[in-house]
């Protein structure tokens, strides 16, 4: 679907056209709290929201660097404008144990990286003489909803972004309200594994999602009785 | 992202709908619950998220010595992730 400019009005208004314009149980500051939320969930389950930062320059010897402000996990490391090969610890540890002191040779320029956590990473080798530039792409906040501006969303993340909104709104209400919206939040956990697959590979979010086959192959047959092969 | 205190709060309040028949602002209606408490049961669901998800990390170098088989981890350490031996230069 193309995507159009919402302001916060506009997306306050979709929001109580879902839930009957009831604008007393729903103040609009606590509309724009909900919705600031969704995005954010929204954001954090689906990376929708992307740019890239300067994360200085590379320093001699030096294998751990701190993820820029404005980058909330780093997806993409550029060294000197040319992008790394990615690579976990894990294949470091146990690839490359001693990878922690190992440095480029002169006229060498690291190869790889890998996250630590949302804030750290590593390049390995580590540079040689340092003064390379590093640039990270990643996923970047939500945007901040205010009055004034526009949020650049298409009809589906829209609808999905909604779904949520009414689900956590409806925990205000409670009761049977609140259970009908579980089906929302059902909708919108869908829609956000569409565009991100590592969630179906969750445990957790197969759990939640009512994907887990744990209950039709059970681990111990419960009836067992004497004589049963 | 920055996210103030007070907006957390503000949400919180929403939730246990204690802002009454006005905006939130870090008011509350009643006394069921002091702000004292929300701030504390912030406090610990964030503790308790950064310990169950160790997304947010540090890097620390311990200097090995000589026969000293055992270490202290920093001060402010939560949880040991990861322990690595690195060759001395």
């Amino acid at each position: 679907m193309p995507y159009s400019q919402f302001t916060l009005a506009q997306l306050q208004n979709f929001f109580y056209e879902q839930v009957d314009n009831n604008r007393s149980f729903w103040r609009t500051d606590e509309v724009t709290r909900i919705l600031q939320e969704s995005f954010r969930v929204f954001n954090c389950l689906t990376g929708f929201w992307r740019g890239q930062a300067n994360a200085g320059l590379t320093t001699a010897g030096t294998h751990w660097y701190t993820v820029p402000n404005g980058i909330t996990y780093p997806q993409r490391v550029l060294l000197n404008g040319a992008p790394l090969s990615v690579s976990s610890l894990y294949d470091l540890d146990y690839g490359q144990p001693n990878w922690e002191s190992e440095t480029c040779a002169s006229g060498q320029l690291p190869s790889a990286w890998v996250v630590g956590g949302v804030n750290l990473f590593a390049i390995w080798p580590a540079s040689f003489a340092g003064g390379e530039s590093l640039v990270i792409e990643g996923v970047v906040a939500a945007p901040t909803l205010t009055t004034s501006g526009f949020v650049n969303l298409g009809q589906d993340e829209l609808e999905t972004i909604l779904n949520y909104a009414e689900h956590i709104a409806q925990f205000k209400e409670g009761g049977q309200e609140f259970n009908a919206s579980q089906e929302l939040l059902k909708d919108f956990l869908k829609d956000t594994s569409s565009r991100n697959a590592i969630l179906l590979q969750s445990n957790k979010f197969r759990t939640w999602m009512g994907l887990s086959d744990q209950r039709k192959r059970p681990m111990r047959i419960v009836d067992e009785r004497v004589g049963s092969r | 992202m920055s996210v103030t205190d007070s907006y957390l709060i503000n949400n919180i309040i929403y939730a246990i709908l204690e802002n009454g028949n006005a905006d939130a602002n870090g008011t509350l209606l009643t006394d069921m619950f002091t702000t004292t408490e929300i701030v504390n049961a912030l406090d610990r669901v964030q503790q308790k998220f950064l310990l169950d998800t160790g997304l947010v990390v540090t890097h620390t170098t311990i200097a090995g010595v000589a026969g000293t088989p055992k270490y202290l981890t920093p001060a402010d350490s939560i949880r040991p992730r990861r322990l690595t031996w690195s060759q001395p230069a």
